[in-house]
C-alpha cells in the first residue's frame, strides 16, 4: 500500500500513524493492514479513573435516595474534568486504535451529557464496548445508561403520562432520521418505554407499575411492544442502515456524500446491523482512498489536538487548560452543544476558531511565537495577554527529533499535511529555509492546509 | 486606550507586507447613517413555552391542562382582561408599556415539525415545512446585498444557519480585540499573499481561506471602530447580557452592520420547567431592556428593530414531569419604535382549537413577518431572499 494511502487510513480510521510505523507498512497489502486494525480493535480496554468516593458511597448504602446521593455529586464534581482528560489521554496514545475512533464517532450520535462522574464512566465505557459490534446492541445498551435516560427524561416516562422525549430523539437523531416515522409513532414507541428507570447506583431496572404494558400500533406492528422491541424493529428497517451509513461515510469519508457508496454500505447493515463489517467494507473498498476523498475533512477540535500532538507530543501542567482549550475550539467533550452533537465539518470554523486554530501549534509547542526569518522587526510582540498567561504546555521536542528527523523537507511535508499540496502553498513551503527541522514544522503546522485530515 | 497600546497596534499594521489585490481595500471611516436600518434577531433556542410567558389567565383550559404548571394571576404583570405577561418580564413589561414592544401571537407555519433541528432550521432558512434548504434568510440577504463580511454579525463562537448564504456567510464572533490580533499576524498575511485561485476551487479549502480573508477584513473594520467607544450602560453578568452589551458596543461605535444575531438557549423545558424558565425569561429581559437603554442613550435606537421568536412553543398540556413536551405555534417579539401597533397585534391563542397533537394552531405564517421586515424596514425586495410566499403583513 503507498505511503499516502496509508496515512490517509490512518488518519481517518485512527489519530494518525508516526512514520517510522508507517515506512513499515509499505510492503503489506491493504486487505493486511485493514486486518491488523480489526484484529487490534477485537479487546476494548475501558477507560477508568478513581471513583472511590462513589463506589464506597453505594457499598456503604445500598438503599440510598436520590437526595442522599446529590451532596455526594456535588462535593467530586471535579471528577467530570478528570474523566475528560483520561479520555483525550486515550485518544492520544491508543492501542486500540479504531475502536477508540469508533467511540468518539458514536459519541456524537449519542449525544447526551451527564454530571454524574460514574454514569458518564459507564456511558463511554458502553460506546466502546459496542462500538464495533452489533448495531442493535449498541443502541440498547445506550438507551439503559443512566447518563441517556436522564438526558433524555426516559425516567420519567410514565404509564398514562408518556414523555415522548427519548422516543423522538431515539428515531430522530439515533436511527432513522426525520420523515420516517409519524408523530403517532413516537407517542407509542413513548408509552413502550414507560416506566424504564434506575437505581441510584446507576443498575437498570423496569419499574413495572409505570409500566405501559397495552397494545402499541408502531410502525406498522401492533403488539404489547416493550422498548427493546421498539428497538429491534427500528433497527431492522432499511432506513435505519441508509440513516447510518451516511453518518459513517460523512465521519469517515466525505461531507459530500456519494449516494452509490452509502448504498453499498448500506447493503451491508441492513438487515444484521454488524457495524465491524460495514466499515471493513469501507476501508477495503477503492473509493475510500479516491484522490477527492484524502485530505477532504476539516478536523474536529479532537482530531487538531491529536495530529499536533503525534508531531510534537505535549501535557498540559494546570488542570483547566485542557479544558479552555477545548472550549475555545468548541468541542468539550461530554458536554455537546444540544441532542443533535457537534455539526462537524464547516461548522467548526468561523473566524474566531480559524484564527486561534492557526496560531495554536505555535503557542502550544513553540515560544508563541512563529519564527521570523522573513521579518526583520519579527514576531516580538509579547503573548501573554492573548493566551500565554492562560496555558502551561510541557512539549517534547526530543520525541519530534526521533520520530522525524531523519526526514527530509518533503517527506516531513508528506508526514504532517493532509491532502495534495497544491502550487501555490509549495510556492510558499518552497521559499522557507529548510535547516531548522523544529521551525519549519511549526510553519507547516501553522498553514490553513494543516486544518485538514 | 493607553497610548502604549495604540503604539504597540500601529506597529503591528506596520509589520503588515504587501496586501493582495483580493483583499479589499478597507473602506473609509465615513459614517452613513442615513436610510440605515439595522435587525437585531434575538433566538431563544429550545422552544420556549409561549403560554407560560404571555399567560391566558382568565381561560379554564389553561389552568385544567396545567394543574402545576399554571402561573397563578396574582404574579402577572397584567396587559389587558384576558393576558398577563409572566412576573420575571418585568422589564419587558416596562417596554409594552411605553409603546416599544409589540406581541404577536400564534406564529408559525403549515404542517409544523416539533424537531428542533427541522423547526430551527425551516425558522432560520424560511423554507416550506417539506422542504431543506442550506442557506440562511440572512445569508441570502447576503448574497443579494452584501457587500463585506462585517455586514451581518451574530455574537457567539459559531455562525448559525441562518446567516448561511450561497455565495457569503456572517462573521461570528464574540471578542473583536482577540479577533484583530490575531488576524492582524504578519504570518498569516504572508500566507495569504502567496493563495491563489486553485485554493478556492477546493470547497473545504476554499472555505478555509476564504474564511481568512473575511477575518482580516472584519476583524481590521470593528476592532478600529470599537476601540474608540466606551459604554456607561450596566448589563446583566449572564453570557446573553454580555453579548447583547457586545451588539450595542458595535452599533454604537458606528459600524455600518445591518444585521446582528445573538442565542439564548435552554427553553427545551421537558422536565420542571417552572424554575429553570423564570430564570430564562429573567435573563431575557433584563439584558433586552438595558441594551434598549443603552442605544436610546446613543440616540441609534430609532434604527433598530429587534425581533424575538423560538423555534416552536409548547403543548398545552402538561406531561408528567413537570414539564411540556414540543408544540407549534408561539408569539415573537418585535421591539422597536416604529411599530405600527404596538402592544398586542392580535388575538391571544385560542385553547378550545388546538390541533390534533393538542397544540396551538398559527394564525400568521412568520415569513410574513420576514417579508414585512425586509421590505419595509432593510427596505429590500423579497426576491432571492424569501422562496416561499406568505401573505402580507405591517408591523413595521
Amino acid at each position: 500500500m503507498e505511503l499516502q494511502h496509508i496515512y490517509h487510513l490512518f488518519r481517518r480510521a485512527a489519530f494518525g500513524i508516526l512514520p517510522k510505523e508507517a515506512n513499515t507498512l509499505l510492503n503489506y497489502s491493504r486487505e493486511e493492514i485493514v486486518e491488523m486494525l480489526l484484529k487490534e480493535s477485537e479487546t476494548s480496554t475501558p477507560v477508568t479513573v478513581d471513583l472511590s468516593p462513589f463506589d464506597d458511597f453505594f457499598a456503604e448504602n445500598p438503599n440510598a435516595t436520590n437526595k442522599d446521593f446529590s451532596p455526594i455529586i456535588m462535593e467530586h464534581k471535579e471528577l467530570r474534568l478528570t474523566f475528560n482528560k483520561a479520555w483525550v489521554d486515550r485518544m492520544l496514545n491508543p492501542s486500540e486504535r479504531l475502536n477508540e475512533r469508533m467511540t468518539l464517532f458514536w459519541a456524537n450520535t449519542f449525544v447526551c451529557q451527564e454530571n454524574v462522574p460514574p454514569f458518564v464512566q459507564r456511558f463511554n465505557n458502553t460506546l466502546r464496548e459496542n462500538a464495533l459490534d452489533n448495531f442493535e446492541s449498541l443502541v440498547a445498551s445506550v438507551s439503559r445508561e443512566p447518563a441517556m435516560m436522564k438526558f433524555l427524561n426516559t425516567n420519567q416516562n410514565r404509564k398514562g403520562h408518556p414523555n415522548e422525549n427519548f422516543a423522538r430523539e431515539l428515531m430522530e437523531l439515533f436511527t432513522l432520521g426525520t420523515g420516517h416515522y409519524t408523530e403517532t409513532d413516537v407517542k407509542e414507541a413513548a408509552r413502550a418505554f414507560t416506566g424504564w428507570s434506575h437505581r441510584v447506583d446507576g443498575t437498570f431496572v423496569l419499574r413495572k407499575r409505570q409500566h405501559d404494558y397495552g397494545i402499541k400500533s408502531f410502525q406498522g406492528w401492533n403488539a404489547n411492544l416493550g422498548g427493546e422491541e421498539v428497538i429491534s424493529i427500528i433497527v431492522r428497517k432499511k432506513e435505519c442502515a441508509q440513516f447510518i451509513c451516511e453518518k459513517i461515510y460523512r465521519y469517515f469519508v466525505n461531507d459530500r456524500v456519494n449516494p452509490a457508496h452509502v448504498a453499498e454500505l448500506a447493503e451491508i447493515f441492513h438487515p444484521r446491523g454488524n457495524i465491524k463489517d460495514v466499515i471493513e467494507h469501507m476501508l477495503l473498498s477503492d473509493w475510500f482512498y479516491d484522490t477527492v476523498n484524502i485530505g477532504s475533512k476539516i478536523k474536529s477540535p479532537m482530531d487538531f489536538f491529536a495530529s499536533i500532538h503525534l508531531v510534537v507530543p505535549f501535557q498540559f501542567q494546570g488542570d483547566k487548560e485542557l479544558v479552555f482549550m477545548q472550549r475555545l475550539l468548541g468541542q468539550l467533550l461530554l458536554n455537546p452543544p444540544n441532542v443533535a452533537g457537534w455539526e462537524g465539518g464547516k461548522s467548526w470554523i468561523d473566524t474566531n476558531t480559524l484564527m486561534t486554530r492557526l496560531k495554536l501549534p505555535s503557542l502550544m509547542i513553540g515560544n508563541g511565537l512563529v519564527p521570523s526569518w522573513w521579518s526583520r522587526r519579527g514576531f516580538g510582540i509579547n503573548q501573554e495577554s492573548t493566551y500565554g498567561a492562560k496555558l502551561k504546555v510541557k512539549e517534547d521536542w526530543t520525541m519530534f527529533d526521533h520520530n522525524y528527523g531523519g526526514l527530509n523537507p518533503d517527506e516531513l511535508t508528506q508526514a504532517v499535511l493532509a491532502g495534495v499540496v497544491n502550487n501555490g502553498t509549495a510556492a510558499f513551503l518552497d521559499k522557507l529555509p529548510k535547516d531548522n527541522q523544529r521551525d519549519l514544522v511549526i510553519q507547516l503546522m501553522s498553514l490553513p492546509e494543516f486544518q485538514l485530515t | 486606550m493607553k497610548r502604549r497600546d495604540f503604539l504597540k497596534n500601529s506597529t503591528l499594521a506596520s509589520g503588515v507586507f504587501f496586501v493582495p489585490s483580493f483583499v479589499k481595500a478597507m473602506g473609509n471611516d465615513l459614517l452613513t447613517t442615513t436610510g440605515f436600518k439595522r435587525l437585531v434577531i434575538v433566538q431563544l433556542t429550545g422552544g420556549n413555552d409561549g403560554l407560560n410567558t404571555i399567560v391566558p389567565y382568565r381561560n379554564d383550559i389553561y389552568y385544567k391542562s396545567r394543574p402545576s404548571l399554571g402561573i397563578d394571576r396574582s404574579s402577572l404583570l397584567k396587559i389587558d382582561d384576558e393576558l398577563g405577561f409572566n412576573g420575571n418580564l418585568k422589564e419587558l413589561k416596562e417596554l409594552y408599556d411605553s409603546g416599544d414592544l409589540c406581541v404577536i401571537n400564534n406564529v408559525g407555519y403549515p404542517n409544523p415539525d416539533r424537531s428542533h433541528f427541522r423547526s430551527t432550521d425551516i425558522w432560520q432558512t424560511a423554507s416550506a415545512s417539506n422542504k431543506v434548504l442550506n442557506t440562511g434568510w440572512i445569508g441570502r440577504y447576503l448574497d443579494v446585498h452584501g457587500k463585506s463580511p462585517h455586514d451581518a454579525i451574530e455574537i457567539g463562537n459559531s455562525l448559525s444557519l441562518a446567516m448561511k448564504g450561497k455565495l457569503k456567510n456572517g462573521t461570528a464572533t464574540e471578542n473583536a480585540r482577540l479577533l484583530y490580533r490575531i488576524s492582524n499576524d504578519p504570518y498569516f498575511t504572508k500566507v495569504l499573499s502567496h493563495y491563489n485561485n486553485q485554493h478556492l476551487s477546493e470547497h473545504n479549502m476554499g472555505y478555509l481561506y476564504q474564511t481568512m480573508i473575511d477575518a482580516k477584513e472584519s476583524a481590521s473594520y470593528i476592532f478600529e471602530k470599537v476601540k474608540v467607544y466606551e459604554s456607561r450602560m450596566e448589563y446583566n453578568k449572564t453570557q446573553f447580557g454580555k453579548q447583547l452589551k457586545t451588539i450595542a458596543q458595535f452599533i454604537n461605535s458606528g459600524l455600518d452592520t445591518q444585521v446582528y444575531y445573538a442565542k439564548l438557549s435552554g427553553f427545551d423545558t421537558h422536565a420542571n420547567q417552572m424554575g429553570r424558565q423564570d430564570r430564562l425569561l429573567s435573563n431575557y429581559s433584563k439584558a433586552v431592556s438595558a441594551f434598549v437603554k443603552d442605544l436610546k442613550m446613543n440616540n441609534t435606537f430609532n434604527d433598530t428593530l429587534i425581533l424575538t421568536f423560538s423555534e416552536f412553543g409548547r403543548r398545552v398540556e402538561q406531561n408528567a414531569a413537570r414539564g411540556t413536551d414540543h408544540g407549534a405555534a408561539n408569539n415573537v417579539f418585535v421591539i422597536g419604535n416604529q411599530l405600527k401597533k404596538p402592544g398586542l397585534f392580535n388575538d391571544a391563542p385560542n385553547l378550545s382549537n388546538l390541533d390534533e397533537n393538542g397544540d396551538l394552531k398559527y394564525e400568521m405564517d412568520f415569513r410574513s413577518i420576514y417579508a414585512n421586515i425586509l421590505e419595509d424596514w432593510l427596505d429590500v425586495s423579497t426576491d432571492k431572499i424569501l422562496i416561499q410566499p406568505a401573505p402580507t403583513v405591517k408591523i413595521i
